[in-house]
């Protein structure tokens, strides 16, 4: 059975059906990237994946298990938004170490982790900074360590090389897939571009 | 363009003049002694005197006929307990309750969020009446207990318009970050919105406190000598014949400074909310 | 290549399942407290309407009894209840028609951000902190006519004697300027941060064209800010006309019943004449005013709020 299988998702807003009828089935360890224009639901089907929103119809199973009654903090999901979405009033540092925080992870361990994840995104000389000192880039970066941090079994990146200049849209081009592998992580990646 | 600006110069002295002045002059009465009070034609000189704010303190009042013991300092009291409470009940019950209807778009809720804010346009002694009846039956006339949930008609509706509007403008997606980072809604509440909502919080908290500190019916109706805010018993004050002038004016004194010592530490906050978050930032 | 021991934290998650009826119900455990304060207020809304409807005198305690709308039919009749109306009424328009136009005039002058403006909107702010009561108790203060440095003022400029709250032809003017001089700031604060939020290409463009500051001001400035002075002008109409603090802190509605408006007519007849019948059909008449309007309210400030949110 697939990894992350999602049957026949609905979902629709005031009379506008966003999502119709989807099924995907994405095994373990694959990428897939989910390309479409503005507005066409694309934040919406990460979103129902995440928890955030409640399909109409149909399920998101992950692993072979249902996530209908599953709250998001308990999908092992990681995620990075289009506009980062860091927490303003903590340090780069302490919004990568946040996934580990949660779950009781040593503080040692905590640090190490976020360090080495930080270092292979080449953000580490700036931890300890505020979101609002950083550049986009490294805001961006900072979005993708904390969303990789906790080794999740399924990753979600909604747009993030969109609001990123493009001399670092083309490093990350090449960085990004190979930051991915090595952690073999099931990635869904959406797209405008 | 000189005469403009000398008119706009004018302008701006009577402006300030007028909304100034009379703080300026009750202070001063409140260091003059009844003689330089009485003086005719007054005169901004004269011999300060501590004097009105010590029998204030000390509790002696002078009057013609002698001394007379008015405790006006457990008005002050009472001002700080009604409103600090009534602020912190506020936030309690108005925080979380703004949350929801910042988040979930819940019929019960529009028509809720509209009825409680139509609390703050309805004429209070409407509710004050039949509250005093009920006040009397079941003991509560007179306690802080009482007042404080009454007084919730005037805090309550406020902490719900202004958080709202704050909680609004917190981004869903950094709640949804920290929930995949693990943690509970629980904890993204305390975590992420309310520290993110802090500025609106803040500025509620502070508003609350001073249209608490301000009112004068609830009290007046619902209370009596013994949980008195300072506007009540600075009625008793101005009404009671033969109180000296100068500690009429300073007990007026000690029921602003509070009031206008936090205004002007908090400017920026209370502009916020008195714009009534209809004009953000 | 696995990176560390330490895989997936989650390899085998443990699932708390999610309460279906309590994420449903969240929002209602959230307002749950504001809801049991809008229903608790219900029951002393409801006692006032029945009170309204009843002969309800504690001076005369055996003849209480439901008379439907006789409390309101005898109030029509009165001709003190009219008094009380056109007292609200006149007490209304000429605050929020002074304070707008006041607090207008003063936004503008303020509109130049410069050290003195600075100052001076934080100093304007002052009188607004200060309780109505309380204002009104300094006026009091002021306008006594021994020793008030007001009636020394006016002395000055030929008024003697000015009578100002004791005589019924200045009792009026009295309180007026009370409420004006707390209550014109909040008009103040509020066209000012309408006029910082305004957009400059009009008048930028207008100035380029050459065009009359009138026509600018008339034609371009006020059309934009109106949502403002409604909102301003609505709330302090709501405010005005159930004024209680400031009138009874001065003269208990006096002198005779030249300041009675509706809810210092309520509280007289309630505390001073016991009638608690006719006090409630008083507030019933002046709440449903107030209802009125503040729906009117409402609406318009949620059109206020989301245009300010949206942008223009």
């Amino acid at each position: 059975m697939a990894f992350l299988e999602i049957t026949r998702l609905s979902k629709a807003f005031k009379d506008h059906k966003v999502i119709d009828n989807a099924s995907i089935a994405i095994n373990k360890g694959e990428f897939l990237v989910v390309f479409g224009p503005s507005g066409c639901g694309k934040t919406v089907f990460l979103r129902l994946i995440a928890g955030m929103m409640t399909p109409d119809s149909g399920d998101v199973a992950i692993d072979g298990q249902s996530m209908a009654d599953v709250n998001p903090e308990d999908r092992d999901i990681g995620m990075a938004f289009q506009n980062y979405a860091l927490y303003p009033h903590m340090t780069a540092f302490d919004n990568i170490a946040s996934p580990l925080r949660s779950r009781g992870v040593a503080e040692a361990q905590v640090v190490e982790r976020a360090k080495e994840t930080a270092r292979m995104l080449r953000i580490d000389h700036v931890l300890d900074h505020l979101p609002k000192a950083l550049s986009q880039g490294q805001k961006q970066r900072t979005a993708l360590a904390r969303s990789l941090v906790g080794r999740p079994s399924v990753v979600l990146l909604d747009d993030p090389l969109r609001n990123v200049d493009a001399k670092i849209r083309y490093e990350m081009r090449f960085e990004l897939p190979r930051v991915l592998r090595r952690y073999e992580s099931t990635v869904i990646y959406v797209t405008q571009d | 363009m000189t005469v403009k600006y000398v008119l706009r110069a004018v302008a701006l002295t009577i402006v300030g003049l007028f909304f100034l002045f009379p703080l300026f002059w009750v202070v001063l009465m409140s260091f003059m002694s009844n003689a330089d009070i009485l003086r005719n034609p007054p005169s901004p000189f004269f011999n300060p005197t501590l004097h009105n704010y010590i029998a204030l303190v000390s509790g002696q009042l002078h009057t013609n006929v002698g001394t007379q013991t008015v405790n006006y300092m457990l008005n002050l009291f009472n001002s700080t307990v009604l409103s600090a409470f009534s602020v912190i009940l506020s936030l309690i019950l108005g925080v979380p309750a703004a949350y929801a209807f910042a988040r979930y778009k819940f019929r019960l809720g529009e028509d809720m969020a509209f009825t409680l804010l139509s609390f703050r346009f309805a004429p209070p002694l409407l509710v004050l009446l039949p509250l005093l009846m009920i006040f009397q039956s079941i003991g509560l006339y007179d306690t802080y207990f009482g007042l404080v949930w009454v007084y919730q008609l005037i805090t309550l509706p406020l902490v719900l318009w202004i958080v709202r509007g704050y909680f609004e403008d917190v981004s869903e997606d950094i709640e949804l970050a920290y929930r995949l980072d693990g943690h509970s809604w629980l904890s993204t509440f305390f975590h992420i919105s309310i520290p993110l909502a802090k500025p609106g919080i803040a500025a509620a908290a502070l508003l609350s406190f001073i249209f608490a500190w301000n009112n004068f019916i609830f009290a007046l109706i619902l209370g009596s000598s013994g949980v008195q805010p300072v506007t009540v018993g600075a009625f008793a004050f101005v009404t009671a014949s033969a109180i000296e002038y100068g500690q009429v004016a300073a007990a007026l004194v000690f029921s602003i400074m509070p009031t206008l010592v936090l205004a002007t530490f908090t400017q920026r906050y209370l502009v916020e909310g008195l714009s009534l978050g209809a004009i953000k930032g | 290549m696995s990176t560390s021991g330490v895989a997936s934290m989650n390899a085998h998650p443990v699932v708390r399942r999610r309460h279906p009826f309590l994420g449903r119900a969240l929002p209602y455990l959230l307002s749950m407290p504001a809801l049991l304060t809008c229903v608790g207020i219900l029951v002393p809304f409801g006692m006032a309407v029945w009170y309204s409807l009843e002969r309800y005198n504690l001076a005369f305690p055996s003849t209480r009894g439901f008379i439907w709308f006789g409390n309101y039919i005898s109030l029509f009749k009165d001709a003190t209840f009219w008094n009380t109306v056109i007292v609200s009424m006149t007490y209304t328009v000429l605050t929020v028609g002074l304070e707008l136009l006041l607090g207008l005039g003063i936004a503008l002058l303020l509109w130049r951000r410069s050290l003195v403006t600075n100052v001076l909107s934080v100093a304007l702010m002052l009188p607004l902190m200060v309780a109505p009561a309380i204002a009104s108790m300094m006026w009091k203060l002021m306008t006594n006519a021994n020793f008030g440095i007001f009636s020394y003022f006016v002395s000055l400029l030929g008024f003697h004697d000015f009578k100002w709250a004791s005589a019924p032809q200045s009792a009026m003017f009295t309180v007026v300027m009370v409420d004006m001089w707390v209550y014109t700031p909040f008009i103040t604060i509020l066209l000012l941060a309408g006029l910082r939020g305004l957009p400059r290409q009009p008048f930028e463009a207008a100035e380029l064209d050459g065009v009359p500051g009138s026509f600018v001001f008339f034609r371009i400035m006020l059309p934009m800010l109106l949502p403002y002075i409604l909102t301003a002008g609505l709330f302090r109409m709501l405010d005005s006309i159930q004024q209680f603090d400031i009138i009874y802190s001065m003269t208990q509605g006096g002198p005779g019943d030249t300041l009675m408006d509706f809810q210092v007519q309520a509280y007289t007849q309630a505390f001073i004449f016991t009638n608690i019948g006719r006090a409630s059909a008083i507030l019933m008449v002046l709440w449903l005013i107030t209802y009125v309007l503040s729906n009117v309210f409402v609406k318009n400030w949620l059109r206020l709020r989301e245009r300010a949110r949206g942008g223009v």
